[in-house]
């Protein structure tokens, strides 16, 4: 497909060869700073993705149980998921140094993700099972584990997913606009400059492949430790009997 | 057992008003009553599921269990993880009620009648004093339905058994005292002893 549109526009300016795209990558991955790059924009971001994770899910599960974190928090929130990214980052670009702008701005735009499906989960966690635990006399614990966890686990992976898509748009174009050294946003920065299309298309290319890679590792790993989410697993070991 | 001057309203609907029962302990008690009459009502009451009411229940245990109408299984975990998440000897229970060999199935892939049998076995599988059971043969076979009422009368000795039902064959199978009910607002009409 994409081979079919090189050929139609034929103007490497426009759309670089999938060919031309390959060759460069073979000669990217011999100097250092290409993995220094995919490094420091990889490790940015993952902890802007992780801080938003953990702050996400702890004030949501607060909020849930507390009706003041909620009142404090939610509008917060809100004010947070509508201000435009451009409009933080150049804000940002004024508090702190450009190395760190990313992380903060992966952790601002997926926070609210996080707050806002774990949130909901808990609110919707079957009332009756809450009831049949308490006549079973379950601890807090067990009702955390057996009872809130899997039925938040949906909502969480939705919001993983989700989150590790928009924490990687959101990362690389605040480093396209900090530009920090050893950034993948930087070498798209300088591909635009210098009109080098092939560039753009590979980094691109590049970042797709290891959100992809990285999502579909954790999602994996989550499965791994909360098999219950998993419906494959349900269905490999039973059979309608109506 | 005791409920005095019990009364229950949901949104100006008296479902329950002025009502005193006085339950035997140690004995299985059959609440029967045609559906809608506020047996459900009473009984989350009793089991505690309901805690906002007028009057007064005297207890004389804290040790319930309940089989509730609805089976209320965990759907992501299978039929023994159900069960063993709140008794060790499930095993036991599985077996009485015909699902040892279905123990490795998810709710979500159980007939009715299954769902509630496993809902009967986790009820009778823990420590208890006093066992409510809410329609508890709903979806249950015949033959099976009077295995499992066997069961019950066997595990339930010397505890305080209350099941509700509109099925005179169940009633009078498995309790030592019937109390007939209508409603709403709930009252009892008579009672039997059998």
């Amino acid at each position: 497909m994409w081979q079919i549109i090189y050929t139609i526009v034929n103007k490497d300016i426009f759309i670089a060869s999938p060919l031309d795209v390959f060759k460069r990558f073979f000669e990217l991955i011999k100097y250092s700073d290409f993995y220094r790059a995919i490094f420091f924009s990889f490790a940015r971001i993952f902890c802007g993705f992780i801080f938003a994770l953990i702050i996400g899910v702890s004030f949501a599960a607060l909020s849930s149980f507390n009706k003041s974190i909620y009142t404090f928090f939610s509008p917060l929130v809100t004010i947070i998921k509508s201000v435009p990214a451009a409009s933080i980052i150049m804000l940002v670009f004024i508090w702190l140094k450009s190395d760190f702008i990313p992380t903060f701005i992966a952790f601002l735009l997926v926070m609210p993700i996080f707050y806002i499906n774990i949130y909901k989960g808990i609110f919707q966690t079957d009332k009756k099972l809450i009831e049949m635990s308490e006549i079973f006399r379950f601890s807090k614990f067990k009702k955390i584990k057996y009872i809130y966890i899997p039925s938040i686990m949906p909502y969480f992976v939705t919001a993983f997913s989700t989150g590790l898509g928009l924490a990687w748009k959101s990362g690389i174009t605040a480093e396209i606009l900090c530009s920090p050294i050893y950034s993948i946003g930087l070498n798209i920065k300088d591909a635009k400059i210098y009109l080098e299309t092939t560039d753009l298309f590979l980094w691109t290319i590049l970042i797709i492949i290891i959100n992809l890679i990285f999502e579909k590792l954790s999602i994996k790993i989550i499965q791994m430790i909360f098999p219950y989410i998993s419906d494959k697993i349900k269905k490999e070991n039973s059979f309608e009997t109506d | 057992m005791k409920l005095i001057n019990i009364s229950k309203n949901f949104e100006n609907f008296e479902v329950i008003k002025n009502f005193s029962l006085e339950i035997k302990e140690n004995k299985i008690t059959c609440l029967f009553g045609k559906s809608g009459c506020g047996k459900t009502t009473l009984i989350n009451i009793i089991c505690g599921i309901i805690k906002e009411y007028d009057g007064k229940l005297i207890l004389p245990s804290k040790k319930i269990s309940v089989v509730f109408q609805e089976s209320r299984l965990l759907p992501w975990f299978n039929v023994k993880k159900n069960i063993s998440m709140i008794s060790n000897n499930y095993n036991y229970f599985l077996d009485a009620v015909e699902l040892y060999n279905f123990k490795n199935y998810y709710p979500g892939s159980l007939s009715g009648g299954m769902k509630q049998r496993l809902n009967i076995a986790r009820a009778l599988s823990i420590d208890y004093d006093i066992i409510i059971m809410d329609e508890p043969f709903k979806g249950i076979d015949l033959n099976l339905k009077i295995k499992i009422m066997n069961f019950i009368k066997k595990e339930t000795k010397n505890k305080t058994v209350i099941f509700t039902t509109h099925d005179k064959d169940e009633a009078s199978f498995l309790s030592d005292e019937i109390i007939y009910l209508d409603g709403p607002p709930l009252k009892t009409c008579c009672s039997q002893t059998t």
